[in-house]
């Protein structure tokens, strides 16, 4: 795994290394933030391209999958905030569409993660999840999606361990509410 | 919760890749074009400044020379009056 090398070999590691080594990771994460495959995709593009213009910034006590999945986050949320702008347009106001609602919907849902045995009750749970706030959606995905540790999850999200615990609780209630 | 454990993982398109090398490579061309133009407009730039500060220094010398050839040219009888 690249995570545990040391600096002067990750030097030597190639971008084309490390984008196979991690694209999947990021694929998936993708996924489960945007549930549409060609939204993930483009993130996936995005990410890494992030990567390779900060490839040379990045710190060698850093875990590098924990810095690649940080940035996987933050492009995933950017991309979702940026496409809610897009559903809140002035067409939408005029034509007296509740703005708010609308954006925080998911128009096309295409998760190809999601079998058909289970696509209805995930379907819903998924879009319950996407509803929610950035840091509560976030702590989900990473907890019970990507199965990462408290730990783990922390060290992503820049906070400490109990912030993560108590985002999770609270993401647990809004979506009982809901469900 | 527990039938988030259900989601499967997938292998992410094989396409990408080279999609994202392409958009490094198309960077790279776009960067090229701005540079050589950033020196072009700082030598124009440059010439004009020069040619201003020259043109006005040629100005001054042939003023002085327009004011020395009017004072030969003056009708002047004064010195045959003394």
């Amino acid at each position: 795994m690249l995570s545990s090398y040391p600096l002067n070999i990750i030097c030597q590691l190639t971008f084309e290394q490390i984008y196979h080594e991690y694209k999947n990771l990021v694929y998936n994460l993708s996924l489960q933030y945007t549930n549409n495959v060609h939204d993930a995709e483009e993130i996936l593009q995005d990410v890494f391209l992030k990567v390779f213009d900060h490839l040379g910034e990045f710190r060698s006590t850093a875990d590098m999958k924990t810095w690649i999945y940080r940035i996987a986050v933050n492009q995933s949320l950017d991309f979702i905030k940026s496409q809610q702008r897009k559903k809140r347009s002035f067409l939408n106001q005029l034509l007296r569409i509740d703005p708010n609602e609308q954006a925080f919907e998911i128009s096309d849902f295409n998760h190809l993660g999601i079998d058909f045995e289970n696509k209805e009750a995930l379907e819903l749970l998924m879009r319950k999840i996407y509803k929610l706030p950035e840091n509560q959606k976030t702590v989900i995905i990473l907890l019970k999606i990507e199965d990462l540790s408290q730990k783990e999850v922390a060290d992503i999200m820049q906070i400490s361990e109990g912030a993560v615990e108590s985002l999770f609780q609270r993401a647990k209630t809004n979506l009982k509410k809901v469900l | 919760m527990e039938l988030l454990k259900k989601i499967k993982r997938i292998d992410a398109p094989d396409h990408i890749y080279d999609q994202i090398v392409k958009h490094i490579e198309d960077r790279k061309i776009q960067i090229i074009p701005m540079y050589k133009i950033a020196i072009a407009v700082s030598l124009l730039l440059v010439l004009i400044a020069s040619e201003t500060i020259i043109g006005t220094k040629l100005n001054k010398v042939s003023q002085s020379s327009g004011n020395l050839e009017q004072l030969f040219m003056q009708m002047d009888n004064n010195l045959y009056n003394e």
